[in-house]
């Protein structure tokens, strides 16, 4: 390796983030020097990365790179720097293009907003209340910013406030605005943005309340993507010419039929469903009107209960078959479609990373919420057909009542990246809860584990986790009915043995107030040392969230065929 | 189909549709500047590829013959390095010595293609890992004899003393 040339080593390097670049030099010493001269670490990206957590951030940039260079900063989700430090570290930056900073402490305060002044590119994360500030503010140092991505996290004072903000902003290209509020008082009016911004070139709404289908025709704005699965509403708008825009739901774009998976498009269409597609695919099917040269990399046929029918699931594996879905890396699917053959399937989509199996027989605004997932015994052996997928990183799965869950000891030992699981189910099944047990206990790769299933014996699952030699995890989500023998000694051994663990969170339905704090205090004695811990047990009834830069995580919503704000660059 | 003869380093002929060989630009323009006629059969020389190599070079040149070319590279895009698709997954399943040499041979052959996913191969076994699982991925058959190694192993405990 190192005969390679440095134009070389600079083309493997554009593949990677800042951390890695800065472990990699740490072995190679020789290529540090590219760190430095070359504006290779012209992004910089911490985002959600735990080791900065014990790391002085302005001191590490100090020693490894030079400010001047970087042009991008990610700090998404690092919720564990102050406000001060946020403010200090991006004063340092002076060439710096584009900030994210979603679920920081970063707002649109008179402090913060002066410190955004070349940004072209900005994400962030604020409460309708801290954006009262004199429009001037933003006027005179927000003139520059093209791309911006808005997450309102609470409404909770007047949404006027936003409006004022953006008629200082007129010439926003793009627009992202994502509210995680769920209650229905005051809605934001998207018509009143729309009209103070109208030269964007792309709108992205993501919404927990409902909003009504807009239409922006006037603006040249064709909607390319729209989706209504779980609860969150996901809708995208392009500039497109105006003779493109038409209500393409309404014909049969690829009559006569040349492939199966045009006529399976035609059946959903047919439908009035979700179409199960990601925004990009989405966009050049309509764009291009033509779906044979599209390559799949998500798609997500979780449909309402009135859609599972037989053309449906028909349909489903056509596109799953197809030679569009050969790139195919992330799947939701609803257990009806276990019913057929789904072997070809598993040869065809050998990159799934990300998989979403959810039980049918919930409807799909519970789904994953109260349901009782009942099943059809046929496809209950369709289970085991998950560990086939060898390179999956992620799952979450509903489990009816039926299903033993032997599948699972397969999953974990097959799929060797396997870091994310996530169990729904309800059952009074001991089996499945054994197996849940046994697979946690022998994985090597898991990461992030979230159980929900009201007869889970808290004890048994706690002294599997510790028992796992792995030390991985990271954040534990645990929801059932009672404590189930689960002393303070239990917690206080698994956390003694996998200090690593930043998010411990335990909702129970029936702990009486004593019981919860003697176990709260045993969290609270290993939090201590680290203040980016987060260890909580409590009873559902009085439901507290936990921190935004969580709630992600134990959310029900999908993560397949719909847009994540994270991603937003 | 007309065919193409290449040369490699070791003197190896193969006979090559000159549709595959063209994957390769250099091989396009030097077929272009020197308007080679398809009647003739010229021997193109490579020196600077091996025979293991170009074999490797042509096996993914013919399996990706009718890909439509790759998209332009995108400066503000973030580069993914999880979509290499199964097919060269398994084909790169190779010694980090073939699998760095092959990144050289698509540069000097210019194949955008195979260049983009040998890379993503290499960043991949990086990302995400620290600084001893890099060592460790990277341990490429020492380089050092057993004396060598020793003093470096002296100097390193040295180096730990100080910590």
């Amino acid at each position: 390796m190192n005969n390679l040339p440095t134009e070389l080593w600079i083309e493997i390097f554009s593949y990677l983030t800042a951390s890695d670049l800065i472990n990699f030099c740490e072995v190679y010493e020789d290529l540090r020097y590219l760190l430095h001269e070359r504006s290779i670490v012209k992004s910089f990206d911490i985002s959600g990365n735990y080791k900065f957590t014990f790391i002085d951030v302005n001191r590490f940039l100090l020693e490894y790179v030079n400010y001047d260079l970087i042009r991008s900063l990610n700090i998404n989700n690092v919720y564990w720097l102050s406000l001060n430090e946020l403010r200090s570290l991006l004063k340092k930056l002076p060439k710096l293009e584009a900030l994210y900073a979603l679920d920081t402490g970063l707002s649109i305060r008179e402090k913060d907003v002066k410190l955004y002044e070349n940004l072209r590119t900005l994400a962030l994360s604020v409460s309708t209340g801290h954006c009262d500030i004199d429009p001037k503010y933003i006027k005179n140092h927000m003139y520059l910013l093209r791309k911006f991505c808005l997450k309102v996290i609470s409404r909770s004072n007047s949404v006027a406030s936003l409006y004022r903000i953006f008629r200082e902003l007129v010439a926003l290209q793009e627009l992202w605005i994502e509210d995680v509020d769920d209650r229905p008082s005051e809605l934001i009016n998207y018509d009143t943005i729309i009209y103070k911004v109208q030269f964007i070139s792309k709108l992205v709404i993501k919404s927990k309340v409902n909003i009504p289908f807009l239409d922006y025709k006037i603006f040249a704005l064709a909607k390319v993507f729209e989706t209504r699965r779980f609860k969150s509403i996901v809708v995208v708008y392009v500039k497109c010419p105006f003779e493109k825009i038409i209500p393409i739901k309404n014909i049969s774009l690829f009559e006569p039929f040349e492939t199966e998976v045009e006529a399976a498009w035609d059946v959903m269409r047919k439908f009035q469903c979700e179409m199960p597609f990601d925004v990009k695919s989405s966009q050049e099917i309509y764009m291009k009107r033509d779906i044979k040269q599209v390559n799949f990399r998500e798609l997500n046929f979780c449909h309402n209960k009135c859609f599972c029918n037989k053309s449906f699931i028909e349909a489903t594996w056509k596109f799953l078959k197809s030679p569009n879905s050969k790139y195919l890396s992330k799947l939701g699917i609803k257990s009806c479609a276990l019913q057929r053959q789904h072997t070809n399937v598993v040869e065809n989509c050998r990159n799934i990373i990300e998989l979403e199996l959810i039980s049918c027989a919930s409807d799909d605004d519970t789904a994953l919420e109260k349901s009782e997932p009942t099943c059809n015994v046929s496809i209950v052996d369709g289970y085991g057909f998950i560990s086939q997928f060898e390179r999956l990183r992620s799952i979450t799965l509903e489990v009816p009542v039926f299903v033993k869950g032997e599948f699972l000891i397969d999953l974990v030992k097959n799929c060797k990246n396997l870091a994310t699981m996530k169990i729904v189910s309800c059952g009074t099944n001991t089996t499945l809860n054994k197996n849940i047990c046994k697979a946690v206990t022998i994985s090597d790769s898991l990461i992030d584990v979230s159980i929900d299933n009201q007869r889970l014996c808290l004890r048994d699952f706690i002294e599997a986790l510790t028992e796992n030699s792995a030390q991985k995890f990271r954040r534990i989500y645990v929801n059932c009915y009672s404590e189930g023998a689960c002393t303070p000694y239990v917690l206080d051994n698994f956390l003694q043995k996998h200090k690593q663990v930043m998010f411990l969170f335990i909702s129970i339905n029936t702990i009486s107030k004593k019981v919860r704090n003697k176990l709260q205090d045993i969290l609270n004695e290993h939090k201590k040392d680290n203040y980016v811990k987060y260890y909580l047990i409590q009873n559902s009834k009085n439901y507290l969230e936990p921190p935004v830069p969580h709630r992600e995580f134990i959310s029900s919503d999908t993560n397949i065929s719909t847009v994540k704000f994270q991603d937003f660059r | 189909m007309p065919k193409i003869k290449l040369q490699s380093s070791d003197g190896e002929i193969f006979d090559v549709d000159v549709e595959i060989a063209k994957c390769s630009v250099t091989i396009k323009t030097m077929l272009e500047d020197l308007g080679m006629d398809d009647e003739e059969e010229e021997i193109v020389p490579l020196p600077n590829v091996n025979s293991a190599i170009l074999r490797k070079v042509l096996q993914w040149a013919t399996f990706h013959k009718d890909d439509p070319p790759p998209p332009e590279d995108d400066e503000n895009k973030e580069k993914r390095t999880d979509d290499i698709s199964s097919w060269d997954a398994d084909f790169l399943k190779v010694d980090q010595g073939t699998l760095f040499e092959l990144i050289l041979a698509a540069n000097y052959l210019d194949i955008k293609g195979l260049l983009d996913v040998t890379c993503k191969t290499v960043a991949n076994m990086i990302k995400g890992k620290a600084p001893e699982e890099i060592r460790k991925t990277f341990n490429i058959k020492n380089d050092f004899t057993a004396s060598e190694e020793d003093q470096v192993r002296k100097e390193n405990e040295c180096l730990f003393d100080i910590f």
